[in-house]
């Protein structure tokens, strides 16, 4: 054993636990701006990549294939560093100097966009499980294409994905972490800077790591309610 | 632009190609060959034998990877005594992270 001496203290002592509390916030306040991203193009990329005609589904496919084969971080590289360098040099001064929270939007817009084509690829899976019969039947009562996907195909698809969006959405918890490298100070990143200032990384990273999995838990829980709340009786049925 | 720092550099960007390809080559197996014991004992009948590995797979599951590889950088010199090298303590991390969800897989397979 090496003479560590441990000091929780630096959890709460003023002015880390002020930080610790910020960097809590921040990693909702990112995630849930992140899945709110990541749904609506998830959403719509994975309607497209099942479309009748070729030339969308092209579309739908780049986007997925392009994006998810990309780590995220270096995507948050990208829109961080490398975006801003190719605007003009008084926007990409004006972008870091003057717009607050720049890191934190573009961290956000990052994540979702990377989760979009997760989400994407889980939504085209729902809609691929739902029978022809489906379409037909809806087709036949005089619905317009859009119409069939609005109020018929998509919201059943949603039901059966639920699963694995639940999974999809403690992830982006879980990379909501990566935006301390671009000086994001959420959960690990103040965690990380605790310990620069006191040297206590162990305590502040187990504490960190306590509250992801106090988010991950609340998270399964709270899904979990949703999926029975509006599940569609007899058609798919949470067990236990 | 100047894309010419690519080629300048291409010693040292290779370099870290290979290195990705090190850590990967011992996180998959690692964690292959942890994850498989992990998924068998999550099947097991017996209550001393599937809960710790429930919550191992569950406490690695709902953890950022980045936080895992800190915290073993951190607990690796309380435990052992001394500093055991970023490398190995990364490769430490993988392998823990991955096992928990090669775990899930191995268990869904069976």
């Amino acid at each position: 054993m090496l003479n560590y001496t441990f000091d929780w203290s630096v959890l709460w002592r003023n002015p880390y636990g002020q930080w610790l509390l910020d960097g809590i916030l921040t990693t909702i306040q990112l995630s849930l701006l992140a899945w709110v991203i990541a749904l609506v193009i998830g959403v719509t990329v994975g309607t497209l990549r099942m479309f009748p005609r070729r030339s969308v589904r092209i579309i739908g496919t780049t986007y997925v294939e392009i994006i998810r084969n990309i780590p995220i971080l270096v995507q948050l590289f990208f829109w961080y560093f490398a975006l801003p360098a190719l605007l003009p040099r008084h926007i990409e001064l004006w972008l870091y100097k003057n717009v607050s929270k720049f890191p934190f939007w573009i961290a956000a817009l990052a994540l979702g966009i990377y989760t979009a084509s997760r989400v994407a690829e889980h939504i085209r899976a729902g809609l691929s499980s739902i029978s022809k019969d489906q379409y037909q039947a809806a087709y036949s009562t005089g619905l317009s294409t859009f119409q069939v996907y609005r109020y018929v195909i998509i919201p059943y698809a949603i039901r059966i994905v639920i699963p694995p969006l639940t999974t999809e959405f403690v992830t982006v918890f879980k990379n909501s972490a990566l935006a301390m490298t671009i000086t994001v100070m959420e959960t690990t990143g103040a965690a990380y800077l605790i310990d620069s200032y006191t040297f206590h990384g162990l305590e502040t990273t187990t504490g960190a790591c306590l509250v992801y999995i106090a988010i991950s838990i609340s998270i399964a829980i709270f899904m979990g309610w949703m999926e029975k709340r509006i599940s569609i009786p007899g058609l798919i049925v949470r067990k236990g | 632009m100047d894309w010419t720092v690519i080629p300048r550099n291409i010693n040292f960007l290779f370099g870290g190609l290979v290195l990705t390809f090190e850590l990967a080559f011992f996180a998959i197996s690692g964690g292959f060959l942890f994850g498989i014991i992990m998924g068998l004992c999550r099947v097991s009948s017996k209550k001393w034998i599937y809960a710790p590995a429930t919550f191992y797979v569950n406490f690695f599951r709902s953890l950022p990877l980045i936080l895992v590889i800190f915290w073993f950088y951190f607990v690796t010199p309380v435990i052992i005594g001394r500093p055991l090298g970023d490398f190995l303590s990364a490769i430490i991390a993988f392998i823990a992270f991955e096992a928990a969800i090669f775990a899930e897989i191995v268990r869904a397979g069976i």
